[in-house]
């Protein structure tokens, strides 16, 4: 599989209830360096790149930081095995 | 001592690097039609491309990164590539436009017909850059371009009103007999000129070529706080000269030896062949400028290996991309197409393009990851995200107003 | 701390500039391969370099277009992106950094291809700017 398979697809949780779209996954770095799944960000609208207002920290200019905010309301990290990839 | 020296060369390099053909052509044109009513345009437009010149050389010197790579890596591949488009364009529109600037001032001196100097411009514009050392290139072609102060010159000996050139400078209305549309596309072509895309481009790639690091952060900031604006100051000698004698006459400037008339009237033989000097220096060096930054543009959205840093062939898909650029910008001039009317295109062009490019400069400057403690301050800020409204409204603008004006009719 | 914990995959590794330990700029990472592990754990083994991938991203006429120049200018060997294992990739930062120089990779197709026959051909090429 390519990230690009993954990236942008509409997933849904346990139950069936849509998620959104994929915006990226996130992987958390093991002893042996090799990154492994952990979660899936998952955002209700946007379909581009989130242009990194979406990491955690201080990040300006301000209205950039508010406009991406309100732009990418909802998005959220999903546990990946919670993540269902019909 | 040795240090102020370098300091010195580099700010009188950015200062002659400054103009080339669309400052010289936007403000030679706006100054016979506006006088100096349109003055206030260069001076925002000098502010802005200080504000992002700044932004992005010190990405360049402190994370490596030139412009081109920002923009697909902030942007994704998508828009990226729908931005390296119209940057593309605009820049090889700029160099087709230098190259035909290079060959009038030829023209000028020899009196032989511009047509036959272009491949012969074109093919030396293409040796230097294939051949020359980057930062000889940088200085020769700079400092030349110097001679343009020769524009401030003749407007002194011009003796202008200069109580009626300062009242149009702060009155900045339409005058009777022209309307908004055509005042509104020429404030375009001359903010467009003060901030075309290849400038971004090619400072901050000029910065990776130079192997910046965050010691030359002093370097890169008096090189744009101080030689900027002394390059807009010559701008405005251009846009001067031509309000002084032009305006009251009636005359529109529609050919570069009239850009270069002022001089001849004010200071004569002499001042005409320091001018026709600073015209050659100012498009050569330029055209240098454009035609690296087309490729530069391609290959640091691919990722390729770029810059003269490395020997040609070690760079093969960059140097390709200059070479047929350099080509299919003669073939541009030689359907005969106007080289004034090309440089108007490319203002229009670039104005349309800016947006995406600046955008992620301003997002990256902000990034702690790249920048660590040498991100944005407020006032970087404040100013990044105010111009990138005033490019935002100039970008939406440019097409309906060289539409309703009919490029200035 | 050389790799980002947690990586973010689109964020941090797609797009991003790949250079060898010396700087020479080797491609963009055009794709990230992701397989599933004994645990059934997805992880991250490889990245891609190349247009054939960035072309399969970019998808419509331009991104098929891409892709398909370059599998056309492979003359050995199979039309693929440079696969680079995620072993070898020593540093994420501003650029993507990997541990092995770039002539144990397989050139660009694109890049031989003209240099063999535009740039290689020009007086001077051999000489540094």
């Amino acid at each position: 599989m390519l990230a690009s398979d993954y990236l942008g697809r509409t997933v849904r949780d346990a139950d069936g209830q849509e998620l959104g779209r994929v915006a990226d996954l996130i992987a958390q770095v093991g002893e042996d360096g090799t990154p492994r799944m952990v979660a899936v960000l998952v955002t209700p609208r946007w379909r581009g790149r989130l242009l990194g207002y979406e990491r955690p920290g201080v990040q300006g200019p301000w209205v950039f930081d508010k406009l991406a905010g309100w732009l990418h309301r909802g998005t959220r990290e999903i546990p990946w095995d919670e993540v269902r990839w019909e | 001592m040795k240090r102020v020296f370098a300091i010195t060369l580099g700010i009188l390099t950015a200062i002659g690097g400054f103009v080339d053909i669309g400052d010289l052509v936007a403000n030679a044109v706006t100054g016979a039609r506006f006088g100096m009513r349109l003055a206030w345009v260069v001076v925002v437009g000098v502010i802005g491309i200080c504000v992002y010149a700044e932004m992005c050389g010190r990405v360049a010197a402190v994370s490596g990164r030139p412009v081109f790579d920002l923009v697909r890596e902030r942007l994704g591949p998508r828009i990226g590539l729908t931005n390296l488009i119209g940057s593309y364009l605009a820049t090889l529109f700029t160099l087709s436009a230098e190259i035909g600037g290079v060959a009038i001032a030829v023209e000028l001196a020899t009196s032989v017909h511009y047509l036959l100097w272009v491949p012969i411009a074109a093919f030396v514009v293409w040796v230097v850059i294939w051949r020359v050392k980057f930062e000889m290139m940088e200085r020769i072609f700079g400092l030349a371009g110097l001679s343009l102060v020769v524009f401030v010159v003749a407007l002194i000996q011009l003796a202008p009103p200069w109580g009626q050139l300062a009242g149009q400078a702060v009155t900045p209305v339409v005058p009777a007999g022209e309307d908004w549309a055509t005042y509104g596309f020429f404030a375009v072509a001359l903010f467009a000129a003060a901030l075309t895309p290849y400038e971004v481009f090619f400072f901050s790639s000029g910065g990776v070529e130079e192997r910046w690091t965050r010691k030359d952060l002093v370097v890169s900031r008096l090189n744009v706080f101080i030689g900027f604006p002394l390059g807009g100051l010559l701008s405005l000698g251009v846009m001067g000269t031509a309000a002084t004698l032009f305006l009251p006459l009636g005359v529109r400037v529609e050919s570069l030896d009239q850009v270069a008339l002022p001089v001849a009237v004010a200071l004569g033989k002499l001042g005409l062949a320091v001018v026709i000097l600073g015209f050659f220096a100012a498009t050569f060096g330029a055209a240098l400028e454009t035609g690296l930054s087309a490729g530069y543009t391609i290959a640091q959205y691919f990722g390729w290996q770029w810059g003269k840093l490395v020997r040609p062939r070690e760079a093969a898909r960059f140097h390709t991309v200059v070479l047929v650029s350099i080509l299919i910008g003669v073939a541009m001039l030689l359907t005969t197409t106007d080289p004034i009317m090309i440089t108007e295109y490319s203002l229009v062009f670039s104005a349309v393009a800016l947006p995406l490019t600046y955008l992620p400069i301003l997002i990256v400057a902000n990034d702690r990851d790249y920048l660590g403690d040498q991100v944005n301050s407020r006032t970087a800020n404040a100013l990044g995200v105010t111009y990138l409204v005033i490019i935002l409204v100039v970008a939406v603008a440019a097409v309906p107003l060289m539409i309703i004006s009919g490029m200035g009719g | 701390m050389k790799i980002p914990d947690p990586l973010r995959v689109d964020f941090h590794l797609l797009d991003r500039q790949v250079v060898d330990p010396d700087g020479y700029l080797i491609g963009k990472v055009d794709d990230v391969e992701v397989s599933v592990g004994e645990d059934g754990v997805p992880v991250v083994t490889a990245i891609h370099i190349g247009q054939h991938a960035l072309g399969n991203r970019i998808g419509g006429v331009i991104g098929r277009w891409l892709a398909a120049t370059a599998r056309r200018l492979h003359e050995t060997g199979d039309p693929r992106p440079l696969r680079v294992p995620f072993e070898l990739v020593h540093k994420v930062d501003s650029a993507v950094v990997l541990s092995v120089r770039h002539e144990l990779m397989d050139p660009s197709a694109l890049e031989i291809w003209l240099r063999d026959n535009v740039i290689g051909r020009i007086p001077g090429a051999r000489d540094a700017g």
